[in-house]
This record gives structure tokens, sequence and C-alpha cells, in this order.
């Protein structure tokens, strides 16, 4: 399976080996603008990496949706079977047995783990722990880790690895760590270069990350603001790789 | 029981308990240092090996650390380090928001000593 190929609704109806996939992204249009469930969930088998980047036309043109199986849940983070406007968002849990409509077509871009390769693999397996870390994981007050943090930070390293594949063998995996507040940190360390970065535990107007660079054996700091995750996305593959993504 | 909320000198140690997640290749992540309301215990009634066996009974201990930070250090970056006795009379706290160059001047600032 290449990682452009389409498959309808009924082709994930019918595939017998859904669960040797992860679902990138698709694209869906949708008739109806309300309580219309439109990923056929159902179909899916309970596989610990299961994405879907969904897009609505007509009024609600640009309202992005992803799906994942975390802590026993199918999560979608960004609205679900609801009305909702651009720009809106909300957290839902889809239960494994939820009622679903998959009457809709879409379109969707699936590939095998293999092409997103083991750097994505094994950052996801620490990122989606986190899901299990009760509230006070800290032995203090820290608060269980957001739904909205563990997805961003899922879909950033799969964006990422799927970007950089061939560049990410030259830098060391980053380190992960849960934040008292319910938000993720991101650290990069390379030879010469340092990023680190903040995901909220809910969507905010900016994203802190500090750049940090080794010259003569001194370490320079600067701290700056993201608009968005997609910023930092780009600010991370130009600062560790010298890779420009355009947005 | 109330025990009378004191002043902390700033060169006093305070001890925060560190879970495994939070230290990378020896060294304190500023994430450790992300609370608001960050709680320590203060030297004046805690060991570092006192602040670690107040971990609760159903973490494992095993690979769990105690950080020792200035009370001064806080006090520089703006932040407020008030003496705040619970059941546990160490008890102390680090407040105020802590932005990323706060949560690293903070860590760096610290060291391990459990």
């Amino acid at each position: 399976m290449n990682l452009t190929q389409d498959i309808t609704s009924s082709a994930l109806k019918t595939d017998k080996h859904l669960e040797n996939y992860i679902v990138l992204s698709a694209s869906i249009s949708v008739a109806g603008l309300t309580n219309t469930y439109f990923i056929p969930v159902k179909e899916m088998k309970p596989i610990p990496q299961a994405y879907l980047s969904a897009q609505q036309s007509g009024d609600y043109k640009g309202v992005y949706s992803y799906i994942s199986y975390v802590g026993g849940n199918y999560v979608m983070p960004y609205g679900f079977g609801d009305s909702y406007k651009v720009g809106e968002r909300n957290e839902s849990v889809i239960p494994y047995n939820a009622k679903l409509d998959t009457s809709i077509k879409n379109y969707a871009y699936i590939a095998s783990p293999d092409s997103i390769g083991e750097y994505f693999t094994s950052i996801s397996e620490t990122i989606k722990s986190f899901s299990t870390l009760q509230e006070k994981w800290d032995s203090y007050n820290a608060k269980k880790i957001s739904w909205y943090a563990i997805i961003e930070a899922l879909l950033f390293f799969m964006k990422f690895s799927m970007y950089t594949r061939s560049e990410v063998v030259n830098i060391p995996e980053p380190f992960v760590a849960p934040l008292a507040s319910g938000g993720i940190q991101i650290e990069w360390e390379t030879l010469f270069r340092k990023f680190h970065f903040r995901i909220p535990v809910a969507p905010t107007k900016g994203i802190e990350y500090l750049k940090i660079e080794i010259v003569d054996g001194e370490e320079v700091r600067s701290f700056e603001t993201a608009k968005n995750i997609d910023d930092v996305f780009c600010m991370v593959s130009d600062w560790l790789l010298n890779i420009k993504i355009k947005k | 029981m109330t025990f009378p909320i004191e002043h902390i000198p700033d060169d006093d140690k305070l001890f925060r308990r560190l879970m495994p997640g939070q230290c990378k290749k020896g060294k304190i992540s500023s994430a450790a240092f992300e609370d608001v309301d960050l709680s320590v215990d203060w030297e004046k009634y805690s060991t570092p090996q006192e602040a670690l066996d107040r971990l609760p009974p159903h973490f494992d201990k095993q690979n769990w650390k105690v950080a020792s930070l200035k009370a001064g250090i806080p006090r520089v970056l703006g932040q407020e380090v008030k003496h705040w006795p619970t059941n546990n009379i160490a008890h102390s706290l680090i407040l105020g928001e802590k932005s990323f160059q706060i949560s690293l001047a903070l860590s760096d600032a610290s060291e391990i000593v459990k």
C-alpha cells in the first residue's frame, strides 16, 4: 500500500486489513450540517495508531477534525457529530461501538506504519502513555494531560516524520515530558542547536518556543512565540534540519 | 495541627520531587518547573530523603529523584516563595506564572540531590 492510495467508505468497510494501516488524512464532503457522523469508525479495528484528519465543506469549510485511538477510545477533539462553527473546538470521546453513519462519501489517504518509520512509533508510544497519567501524577497537583495536547503532539510528530523522512535519522529522538498544567513539552538537542516548545492544554493564541545555539561552547538562547503549531513545525524543520516548508 | 508561617531566607534550600520522565540524561528538564503553584519542601524541616519519603505509597519510588533550589533564585525571577505548611510543616510554595524562560532558569539553578 503506498502513501497516497485513495479509498472510499465502502473500501474502508471491506478492507480486512485496515488494522495494518494508519489513516493519515481525509477530505470529506458533508451534505448535512448537524448531527452527521462522518467517520466510519465502526469499521476500524481498535488499533493504537489511527488518525484521521477531515475537512468539511460548505459553510463549515476549514474545520479540521482528527481522530485517534487513545486510552481505549477513539477521540475526535475538534467537534464530533455536532453543530459547530469555523474555529470552534470541543473535545469528544467516541466509544468503539458508536452508531455511525457511513453513507457519506469520503476519500482517505492511508499508509502502512512502515512508511512512518520507527522514529514516529517510539515517540508516539511515549506520548500516548501520557493519557494514562492520573491527576497528581507528579505527586503534587498536576492535572491530567489534555486530549488536545496528546493529539496535537501525535499529529505534530506524524507530520514531522513524514516531511523529513530521510533526514530524521540525522537528529536524535526528542525528549517529551508531561507538564503539570496538562500540556506537553518537547525538546530536541543536536550537537550545536536545541529547540524546546510546549503544546498547551487547549488552543491558544501563541506557542512559546526556545531556540538555543551553542557558540564557542556557550548557549545563546532566544525565546519567541509562534502563532500556532504549524508555525512551530516549520520552525523546527528549518532550525534543526534546514528544511524550508511552505505553509 | 496548625503550624506558624515563617519567612524562608534566600539562602535556604527547597526540595522538589521529580518523576522519572522529568529528567533527561541526568539533567532536570524545565518541564519540571512549570506549575503555577509549585510545591516544595523547605530544608529547615525536611531533608531530601524525607521529601522523597513523602511520595504517596501508590507511586513506585524507584527512579524518582529530588531537586534542590535556593529560595532566592525564584524571587529574583519575580516568583513568590512562601512557607505554606499543611500537615507537612516543610511544605512551601513557589508562586507565579512560569514562562518558558522562568522554568528554564529554575531548572538551570537546580541540582539533583537525591
